[in-house]
């Protein structure tokens, strides 16, 4: 009995060894065939036409938080948006009259008779857009290249707080579009509540473009919390 | 202070105890120093062959010297314990079981609290720019705990043995599972699954067992929804899942530039648009630059020590190491054909990375451990078997003399005297 049970588990370790070598034939088999069948050409044709950009995009500030809970400082990321107007009147007017088919984009164009003022520089359209405003959408999606929006952060505190005092203020960044703490609070925790650059690399093929690396924005890039019962005023 | 005497006078008995039995051991070590160096060797020579694999897949990143040096020392590191496993006898493993298993198991479910968050899953213990994964750690320990139990076992009738070693493995599995870390999770369900089927189980307790997993499988499919996108890139169902799809689609790529030879100094190359190049992708980088032909030893390589693993349980193995030479085998070769299958795109992506060969601290010094067990284990049965057959062959007893032939005996004139 105790012989049979043995012969077995002898018999049982061949079969996985049987197993395994049927794996590896089929491992083999599609190596091959991907080397072999499929034409190499066509994939040729599309890695030849990669195109890749990388992206940095500066984190949020850290929140400040009191001891019961409430958030005394935060950051909201805000968009402005831009647009460069061409060096001659007649580009000028005429990309303004494509931008005017957007309906929200419309009412925000300088007049055509203010143009000749504004000719090869930057306007600002409007400024504090956030995510939900609908005009981003429309911008992404129709306007012409011209037509862009900066992202930029303002900080906020929560008003009537008794805390206030201690906050401090932070100034922007313009290199890397991060928050700086320059008083109070925000200056002694700044290594800590201070955003990180995010790289985010844009790749384009034959295929599809895709996003390579991509992160959640909980994940990295945002500066750390500080809670005021943890750290000394 | 009476009572404080007392367990300090028996610690210093029982390691004063320890250590004698280990000099015992260690004493008879000359048989075992030449297996351990030509062990050493081998491993040194295929580890350094993934370091090399790992620079030249990293051109082009920022880092790219940075990997293939840590993934150097690593390997040194490990090839140190490699040989303390080696070299220390499997009963010192059976002797302090006890705190193996608390110390493993303990570190499994800490990770959960005191661990860090890396790509979705809270797997690793970080300290100061160093990284541990305490899921590969475990293991080796495993096995021998999974051994050790099956022995200890062995009085059970066969279903309550076979219950109590799935349970056992499901809790082993249980902080696993919470981290979430799906591809380790399946890597150990492997492993169990197939000790169960060697160690005797029927086609009744096959499908007992796959039912419930089938649940669990279909229970992270409802829970995390990157496992059913990943699930749905496989399938090609589902909107837009470029994301899922890339890391697949780029390794095909690889496979199919490097075609039978490779491409070792190829300009552009494909594999700098794979992510995690020097880890969960490294077959489709290697297969990119050397070709079928050079990655073919790679598959027979992970087939080869499957083979010997088997060769060892059906050769020389006790009834303890039954099950330590199969799980090493299925643990190792079968997390090998996984990376394989899912670089070769036979698999959703799973995020397991190739023993020896893929950067990473964790697997590299896990396989070395297992290795140097399955060795020991290996000498250890060699030298029982041999030491057995001496004494079956001294307790034989002596032929009879044969009577001296006096002439004129019948037996004499037969033999013509």
């Amino acid at each position: 009995m105790r012989r049979s049970v043995e012969e077995r588990r002898i018999r049982r370790a061949w079969h996985l060894l049987i197993v395994f070598a049927v794996g590896a034939v089929v491992l083999f088999g599609r190596l091959a065939w991907l080397a072999h069948h499929v034409s190499g050409q066509q994939e040729a044709l599309r890695a030849k036409h990669r195109v890749s950009q990388e992206l940095w995009i500066p984190g949020r500030r850290g929140r400040i938080v009191a001891a019961d809970g409430r958030v005394l400082a935060w950051s909201e990321r805000r968009f402005r948006l831009l647009w460069r107007v061409p060096d001659t009147l007649s580009e000028a007017l005429a990309e303004r009259t494509e931008c005017a088919q957007i309906q929200e984009l419309a009412p925000l164009l300088p007049a055509a008779a203010a143009l000749p003022t504004c000719l090869g520089r930057e306007v600002v359209l409007e400024h504090d857009l956030t995510l939900s405003d609908d005009i981003l959408h429309s911008v992404s999606a129709w306007a012409p290249a011209t037509v862009s929006l900066h992202a930029y952060f303002v900080r906020q505190t929560l008003p009537g707080a008794p805390e206030s005092a201690l906050l401090g203020e932070v100034e922007l960044d313009d290199e890397h579009g991060l928050e700086r703490g320059v008083s109070g609070l925000e200056k002694r925790y700044d290594q800590v509540l201070r955003g990180r650059l995010v790289c985010l690399r844009m790749i384009a093929d034959g295929r599809q473009a895709m996003v390579m690396d991509e992160k959640s924005e909980g994940e990295r890039g945002n500066g750390d919390d500080i809670h005021l019962g943890e750290v000394s005023p | 202070m009476a009572t404080i005497f007392i367990l300090a006078r028996l610690a210093h008995e029982k390691v004063t105890a320890e250590a004698r039995a280990i000099r015992r051991d260690l004493g008879n070590a000359t048989g075992r120093l030449h297996v351990y160096f030509r062990l050493v060797a081998l491993l040194l020579a295929l580890g350094s062959a993934g370091c090399l694999l790992i620079q030249s897949a990293t051109r082009g990143m920022a880092s790219q010297s940075c990997f293939s040096r840590l993934q150097m020392v690593w390997l040194l590191f490990g090839l140190t314990f490699l040989g303390a496993c080696f070299l220390f006898p499997r009963s010192f493993y059976k002797r302090h079981l006890g705190i193996i298993l608390s110390l493993v198991y303990g570190l499994l479910w800490g990770v959960l609290l005191f661990g860090t968050k890396i790509q979705g899953a809270r797997s690793w213990y970080r300290f100061h720019g160093f990284c541990m994964q305490p899921s590969e750690l475990a293991k080796p320990a495993f096995l021998i705990a999974f051994a050790w139990f099956w022995k200890w076992a062995e009085k059970w009738p066969f279903q309550a043995r076979f219950a109590a070693g799935a349970l056992f493995a499901g809790l082993w599995m249980l902080p696993i599972i919470l981290q979430p870390d799906w591809g380790t999770t399946m890597i150990y369900a492997l492993t169990t699954l197939v000790l169960l089927y060697c160690l005797g189980m029927n086609w009744r307790q096959v499908l007992a067992v796959l039912v419930p997993a089938l649940a669990g499988i279909s229970w992270a499919l409802a829970r995390h929804p990157y496992v059913r996108r990943r699930f749905m890139a496989f399938f090609g169902t589902g909107g837009d899942l470029s994301a899922v799809c890339w890391q697949a689609m780029q390794m095909r790529d690889c496979l199919i530039k490097g075609g039978w030879t490779g491409g070792l100094f190829a300009e552009p190359s494909s594999f700098v648009y794979v992510p995690y190049r020097y880890n969960d992708s490294i077959f489709a980088a290697a297969a990119e630059l050397l070709g079928v032909a050079g990655v073919l030893p790679l598959i027979l390589l992970c087939l080869g020590w499957v083979g010997y693993c088997c060769y060892l349980a059906g050769r020389h193995a006790s009834r303890w190491t039954y099950p330590v030479y199969l799980g090493a085998g299925v643990m190792l070769s079968g997390q090998a054909f996984v990376h394989l299958a899912v670089n070769l795109g036979l698999m959703p992506t799973t995020g397991i990375n190739l023993p020896l060969i893929s950067y990473g601290g964790s697997s590299l010094l896990t396989t070395l451990l297992i290795i140097g067990l399955v060795e020991r284990c290996a000498w250890e049965d060699k030298q029982e078997e041999a030491s057995s057959m001496a004494i079956a062959v001294v307790s034989t007893p002596a032929p009879r003399e044969k009577a001296p032939l006096v002439a004129g005996t019948p037996l004499a004139l037969e033999n013509g005297e």
